[in-house]
């Protein structure tokens, strides 16, 4: 049978079935076309082929008759080409019978048993007897990293592992040692496995070589259940399947070519599926009896919460109530926690951690631009001709969204110019890089402006089409190069080398982390780099500004309208209509001024204007330093309600405590940072009896008598949808090619642009110029931890205990320091005692602490300095100055 | 696909245009005496051969000599001539008379080769090997010494490659220039890139590393290809055991490869050069170091190459001792810094070579074929050898002949000229020629039948073996042929670097039968599984290594199928080399009966009993020679 279709330019004819595809076009991908399966081991879809294993091996009969690889060769034009030829069975046959010699055959101890290729394709193309026989490899199984283990025998040498890591995650943690039939695959020089542990050689193992010691012996494949969720450790979003057996996590694995990471996953993703099964979950209701909590039943702490809520709003009106969300709530969660706030209880007061620093990003990024999260996708950025990344780790803090920069650096020499101030992963592999002053990250950014400027490097049809733009900013760059060189430690020539580079590329993407919008002048420094991107013309669809989100839902935090300032849809509370909408939709009157903003909330308790408050996924008085005096202003209050996974330190201080539901034990969506909208599903039963957090909103409103009924997130998407349009579809990213930004644009350039412009470019004062201590401390973002959930997985927990103080080598030996001494940490706050791990990851004269870490109290070292209104309220407290002593 | 078809046209009529013309003349170096010197001159063979056979030593007597005897000299090493059965070889002359060379020079002949030729003016006749005169120079001849050039081991043999070698001091880029020595290069840039193209397409020449390939399309592909800047890269790292013509060049006239380089370069437009060279090639790479050095010095390499602009750089680079580095893709890994693994091709060298830029990788004795094929034109060369093999060839000429060394022959000589004349013919006059193994491990054995074969890539391909390095291992009777195949196997699982699976485990399963057949365990079943695994291997691999590993394997069972089957079967080795199918007798003729032979039998194999012959049991004799040891008279056998 022949059917000629007509895809490309050559045709190619496989098993008599002929298509015609594009030039370039390898043997395999043709097949895959036709439906025709052809075996792989070492082949992967997102890699070069290595040709290695040979078991792809098809009989070409034209234009010359030769056994060719189909995972390596390219189609020439009339090529006909026998997949299932006596040979090629022949040659199939013999190659597996050479790898079953050694083979120990012992799958029915094999974690890949019943998913193995090598099995499958045994049963398929192998012979039942095998002729052949040899001595079976004997190596002991290398059982020395924390997670991976490597075991010899079963490796069939076919190199995948080794290839994901240099090309994918560009580590090359593993490789091949010896050479010829005794070569083994492992971490250089016999060192036992000590990387970032993304399991991808894992994942690409065709056989059991490389297993998971959180999973070893505790599932077979054909017994587990699978369930597609989201990930729900960071921004990036990542899909994957968590996989359940008897009603226990067994493991997470990736899907191939779905979702933002397309396959990939980090360590997070990966192994840290043990908090939902933590011990210390809660699984019932507890009440405040005097200086306790016990447990209760929900109809008694519902009651409970709606009488105190309903007290306090007696009390003192609706504005004498706080709200406060986290980010990992649900997207469903987080619009209803919304209504509760501002339609059952009437309170302006509904903020959340978007104040830690990407409320920035919402407002600015919504005002220049009318985008909210990201103007490009991760494909954009694989396809980008140049990144700027600036004050971010990006793969540790968003470790997938890192791979899709890597995956440009790897397949198409993508230039990345970072600017950072500390010395991260991605610098090593990029192009230019500032290591700058910690905290100076907006006069850097104001440097490369002036660069841009001063050496003539505007986009020519930028400067044409908006003149008045350009030449206000060239009046505000008047200074000199001093005033950047002296706080950022950079120097013009670096400046204008990065600036120039960048400038030239055409499609620039610009990647702002976590330090441009949670630093002192956070909503400044963003817009700054929305002009950056503006002058060098990278204000169009393949380019563009991107924030980039920590907590995994902020994008779902700003569509809620989780800020007293936002409303839902990201709206600024300010457009009027939109308000109206909001009020006709909900049948509700709304305040007219916003409310107040999470610390004004905390001084607010402890004045007496807030009696109560409501606070769902989030610990603040984890997460926020003492000066903030978090604990005393939740002690001061008359009614504090928290929903929570874990018995919490703000849990501890509550009236009423609500066990929640985590992300694996119900349905709901999640908003990740391009603004996908994606699915996590229940995939295991919650502990005791906890709720999902959708359904104690609801209960509570219930309860308060202002019934918000939904029979599921659906319903309730559903409806926010009609606020929030961004909900309506699932899993398409808005930001990409399509995002037009310039009416955005226009209104910005001839409105606040040029009315902040003298201010945004006013540079901060240097942080805590009084303090009489030298190094600067940094409370920077782990790839292995996040918070309260990767803390509560033992597994993250062993692979990175983590409380500990990164120092630079080099300072530490001046100062007599060796890894794992105890140094005391002291700042004008008090002091701290401290392990020490020595990495050059920090930069002389700076010391890194862990951010999630909690236990040994350095966050309370750190100064806070508040955000004026304009810049986001946003408490800014990640850098402190230190003197670092050794303990004896 | 249509430019081969063309150049294969293009080479079917060569030979009619070479016959019409009047035959090329072989090429002889003599180094010149230089004007107005009166002291003698004294050349010591010193490459890696002479050196191992005690080359040092006499240079340090003749400084004795000399010093003695208050005489002047200039002592000079020189590199392999190619008579490594005459090794170590000195040679003398003095002003007015041929140079004289002396072989098998040891401490005992040479104060008297010495006290001849410099005190009595004479040639001394018992140790000299022959005398060369110098055309050019009026010389008066010695009497009774043979000429060199006459001697039946150099009589047949066309030196192209070679020419220098043993002739010139390694060291002196003078000596070079004296006889010859960049003249290819001046003539090279005085023509454009297709003009050098067109003289090496005429030539014929093909890749000497073996795989033939036609050089002038090599090239013309890193020619044409994009991207800058280009390299120019040769391989030097020779692995096969046995083979040595490489060493002889790099040590002997490493100019010759250097000029061909950079010919190349200029061709090509390749402003770096690698010379990717065994790290257990310490003398060449010391030679060869010397030697960049001077011709940067004398502006034949460097920025500004024979003031014409053209800008041209070389880097040696050591390899560290993996046999699979001498493939192309593996020794660009190599040189970057990789791992040394071979790589799918395409994209090749040409275009993705090292760091990713077009690059152009021959082998030592292809560019050191270049200069000469410049100087005198290609159609002098193509005059030299077979129909599609055009030129000469080294061959490292090993085993059981009388005379072992590096040849240097037209392509298209037949084995029995190689074997018979050069050689010398079969080292034992009764055990006669079994087979010629040539191309080491990826080569074959070729039986008696081959004889009058003449020696080209297609001759050799179509018998089963392939041209290789060129090493010849000529065999008799009393090698085994399984163990032979067994031997090149065991070297290629030693250096298979273990990407692709038919290479890592093929070759690896195939030594295990063959170790098994060689201990007597074999099979017949082990036949068609040998077949079936070499097939796979030859069809599957990714590079040329596995590609061609079993072809020991698969010429032994074409053309010694018997032998491997008597193996098996009869549990026999006709050659006695299998120590596990030697079976032990004891002859009646010389057995005393004194039974000394039984108690230390451990099994009781050997049977005695007074006044008898002892007797062995095969069945239960386990080979262990305690019987031959305890044996006064030699009886067991």
């Amino acid at each position: 049978m022949t059917t000629a279709t007509k895809v490309g330019t050559i045709t190619v004819t496989i098993n008599g079935e002929t298509i015609g595809v594009p030039k370039g076009t390898r043997i395999i991908q043709a097949a895959q076309l036709l439906g025709i399966e052809i075996p792989t081991f070492c082949y992967h879809p997102r890699m070069r082929p290595q040709a290695a294993c040979r078991i792809c091996t098809v009989e070409v009969v034209k234009p010359m008759n030769k056994m060719f690889m189909a995972c390596a060769t390219e189609i020439m034009d009339g090529m006909e080409v026998l997949t299932d030829s006596p040979r090629t069975l022949a040659d199939r046959r013999t190659n597996l019978d050479l790898l079953l010699t050694q083979h120990p055959l012992d799958c029915p101890v094999c974690d890949k048993g019943g998913e193995c290729k090598l099995q499958d394709y045994s049963v398929k193309y192998g012979s039942s007897e095998n002729p052949f026989e040899t001595k079976r490899k004997d190596y002991p199984e290398d059982i020395r990293s924390t997670v991976l283990d490597f075991n010899s025998n079963r490796c069939i040498l076919c190199g995948a592992c080794i290839q994901v890591c240099s090309d994918i995650q560009q580590l090359s943690a593993i490789g091949f040692s010896k050479r010829g039939f005794i070569t083994v695959v492992g971490a250089p020089m016999g060192e036992p496995l000590d990387c970032e542990f993304c399991g991808q050689c894992m994942d690409v193992c065709p056989v059991g070589a490389i297993t998971s010691r959180f999973s070893k012996y505790k599932f077979r494949p054909w017994q587990e259940e699978k369930t597609q969720t989201t990930c729900t450790y960071c921004g990036c979003g990542c899909q994957y399947n968590l996989r359940t057996m008897d009603g226990e996590v067994s493991r997470v694995t990736p899907i191939e070519g779905v979702g933002p990471g397309q396959g990939s996953l980090c360590v997070r993703g990966h192994f840290g599926f043990h908090f939902m099964e933590d011990a210390q979950r809660l699984t019932k209701p507890l009440v405040r009896r005097g200086d306790k909590l016990v447990e209760a039943g929900w109809d008694e702490a519902l009651a409970e919460a709606a009488k105190g809520l309903a007290a306090a709003k007696a009390a003192k009106g609706g504005a004498g109530i706080a709200g406060i969300a986290g980010g990992r709530l649900a997207n469903e969660d987080l619009y209803l926690f919304g209504r509760l706030m501002r339609n059952a209880l009437e309170s302006p007061n509904f903020d959340s951690t978007l104040r830690y620093g990407y409320i920035n990003a919402a407002t600015i990024m919504h005002k220049a631009l009318g985008v909210t999260g990201m103007m490009n996708s991760f494909d954009d950025l694989r396809r980008a001709d140049a990144v700027l990344l600036v004050g971010s780790d990006i793969t540790q803090e968003a470790p997938i969204c890192g791979l899709a920069v890597k995956d440009g650096i790897t397949k198409r020499k993508m230039p990345v110019f970072t600017v950072d101030s500390m010395k991260t992963e991605i610098m090593k592999l990029g192009a230019g890089r500032l290591v700058i002053t910690p905290g100076s990250e907006v006069a850097a950014i104001k440097g490369l402006v002036k660069a841009v400027v001063d050496e003539g490097l505007i986009d020519a049809g930028v400067a044409a089409k908006y003149p008045a733009a350009v030449a206000a900013i060239k009046k505000e760059m008047a200074g000199t190069y001093k005033e950047i060189e002296t706080p950022t430690g950079a120097t013009k020539a670096d400046l204008v080398a990065m600036a120039r580079a960048f400038a030239n590329a055409d499609k620039g993407i610009i990647l702002a982390g976590p330090r441009v919008m949670g630093g002192l002048k956070g909503a400044s420094a963003l817009a700054m780099l929305i002009d950056l991107a503006f002058l060098t013309g990278n204000l169009k669809p393949g380019a563009g500004v991107n924030p980039l989100t920590g907590e995994n839902n902020e994008l779902g935090l700003v569509l809620a309208g989780a800020a007293p300032e936002l409303l839902p849809g990201g709206l600024p509370w300010s457009d009027g209509a939109a308000r109206a909408r909001v009020e006709q939709a909900w049948n509700c009157a709304l305040p007219e001024f916003p409310g107040n903003s999470l610390t004004d909330l905390f001084d607010g308790m402890r004045e007496g204007r807030i009696g109560a408050a409501y606070i769902a996924g989030t610990d603040p008085v984890r997460s926020l330093p003492a000066e903030l005096n978090v604990a005393a202003s939740l002690d001061a209050l008359d009614f504090l309600v928290v929903q929570d996974l874990f018995l919490t330190g703000t849990a501890l201080r509550a009236d009423v405590v609500f066990p929640a539901q985590s992300y694996a034990e119900r349905d709901g969506t999640f908003t990740n940072m391009e603004g996908r909208v994606q699915r996590i599903r229940q995939a295991m039963k919650a502990p005791g009896k906890a709720r999902p957090d959708w359904q104690i909103f609801s209960a509570v409103a219930r309860e308060l008598e202002v019934p918000l009924e939904y029979a599921g997130t659906d319903e309730i998407r559903a409806e926010a949808a009609g606020l929030i349009p961004q909900f309506a579809a699932l899993d398409v990213t808005n930001a990409g090619h399509g995002v037009d930004v310039t009416a955005a644009l226009e209104a910005y350039l001839a409105g606040a642009y040029l009315k902040t412009m003298d201010d945004r470019y006013d540079l901060p004062a240097v942080l805590n110029t009084a303090s009489p201590h030298e190094t600067r401390l940094y409370l920077a973002d782990s790839l292995f931890h996040s918070g309260q959930m990767s803390t509560h997985n033992w597994g993250l927990m062993k692979i990175d205990p983590a409380d500990e103080l990164v120092m630079n080598p080099r300072e530490a030996r001046k100062l007599q320091i060796a890894e794992g001494d105890k140094v005391r940490v002291t700042s004008l706050l008090g002091s701290a005692v401290v392990p020490v791990k020595l990495s050059s990851h920090a930069n002389p004269g700076t010391v890194l602490f862990p951010k999630h870490c909690a236990q040994s109290h350095v966050r309370d070292l750190m100064g806070v300095v508040v955000g004026s209104r304009e810049e986001g309220s946003v408490p800014q407290f990640r850098f402190e100055r230190v003197t670092v002593e050794k303990v004896h | 696909m249509a430019d081969e078809k063309k150049s294969g046209a293009a080479l079917a009529e060569a030979p009619a245009a070479a016959a019409a013309k009047t035959p090329s003349v072989m090429p002889k170096r003599f180094v010149p005496w230089p004007e107005g010197r009166e002291k003698p001159r004294i050349w010591i063979g010193m490459g890696t051969c002479g050196t191992a056979s005690g080359a040092q030593a006499l240079k340090e007597e003749i400084a004795a000599f000399l010093e003695d005897h208050k005489l002047e000299a200039d002592v000079m090493p020189t590199g392999c001539v190619g008579m490594c059965h005459n090794e170590p070889l000195v040679d003398i002359q003095v002003k007015g008379r041929p140079r004289v060379c002396y072989r098998k020079v040891s401490s005992k002949n040479l104060q008297q080769i010495l006290k001849e030729h410099l005190l009595d003016g004479e040639a001394s006749k018992r140790s000299a090997f022959g005398q060369l005169p110098n055309p050019d120079e009026k010389q008066v001849l010695y009497e009774g010494v043979p000429l060199f050039h006459d001697e039946p081991f150099f009589k047949d043999q066309v030196k192209i490659v070679m020419q220098r070698c043993g002739v010139v001091d390694y060291y002196a880029i003078d000596d070079y220039l004296a006889t010859g020595g960049y003249e290819g290069l001046r003539k090279a840039v005085t023509m454009t890139s297709d003009q050098i193209i067109d003289e090496v397409k005429k030539s014929g020449l093909r890749g000497r590393g073996g795989a033939g390939f036609p050089t002038w399309m090599k090239w013309k592909f890193a020619r044409d290809a994009e991207g800058t800047p280009k390299y120019m890269v040769c391989n030097a790292d020779e692995g096969d055991p046995g083979a040595f013509m490489d060493r002889a060049v790099l040590e002997g006239d490493p100019h010759t490869l250097l000029e061909g380089m950079i010919i190349g370069a200029y061709a090509v437009g390749a402003k770096y050069g690698y010379i990717y060279c065994r790290a257990e090639y310490p003398l060449a790479i010391k030679i060869l170091t010397e030697a960049i050095k001077q011709a940067k010095e004398r502006g034949f390499l460097g920025d500004n190459i024979l003031g014409t602009g053209f800008a041209y750089d070389i880097i040696i680079k050591e390899g560290a001792g993996a046999y699979v580095c001498g493939e192309e893709m593996a020794l660009l890994n190599s040189i970057m810094g990789e791992r040394g693994m071979p790589v799918i091709k395409p994209p090749f060298p040409a275009t993705h070579g090292v760091w990713g830029k077009p690059t152009n990788i021959n082998n030592v004795e292809t560019f050191a074929n270049i200069a000469e094929i410049v100087q005198r034109g290609g159609d002098w060369y193509a005059y030299w050898g077979s129909e599609t093999t055009k030129g000469t060839k080294t061959f490292a000429l090993t085993g059981k002949v009388k005379r072992p060394g590096l040849v240097e022959v037209p392509t298209g000589t037949t084995i029995r000229k190689l074997v018979e004349e050069i050689g010398g013919g079969m080292t034992l006059k009764k055990v006669g020629f079994k087979a010629a193994q040539f191309g080491g491990p990826s080569g074959g054995c070729l039986p008696a039948e081959y004889m009058e074969t003449g020696i080209d890539y297609e001759s050799l391909n179509a018998g089963g073996a392939i041209m290789g390095s060129g090493g010849v291992v000529v065999l008799d009777e009393y090698n085994c042929m399984v163990d032979t195949a067994r031997f090149f196997m065991e070297f290629t699982v030693d250096e298979s670097c273990g990407k692709c699976t038919p290479c890592r485990d093929g070759t690896a399963l195939m030594l295990q039968i063959l170790e098994r057949i060689t201990h007597g365990e074999g099979e017949l079943g082990d036949i068609p599984k040998l077949q079936q695994i070499s097939h796979f291997t030859k069809a599957n691999s990714l590079c040329g290594l596995g590609q061609v590993a079993p072809n020991p394997v698969l010429t032994t069972l074409r053309y010694f199928r018997d032998e491997v089957e008597e193996h098996i079967v009869d549990k026999k080795c006709r050659a006695h080399s299998c120590d596990e199918l030697i079976e032990y007798v004891v002859m009646e003729d010389k057995c005393t009966t004194c039974g000394l032979c039984k108690p230390p039998c451990p099994t009781d194999a050997l049977q005695w009993e007074k006044k008898q012959t002892a007797f062995i049991n095969h069945e239960t004799c386990i080979r262990c020679k305690a019987c031959v040891m305890a044996c006064p008279f030699m009886a067991i056998k």
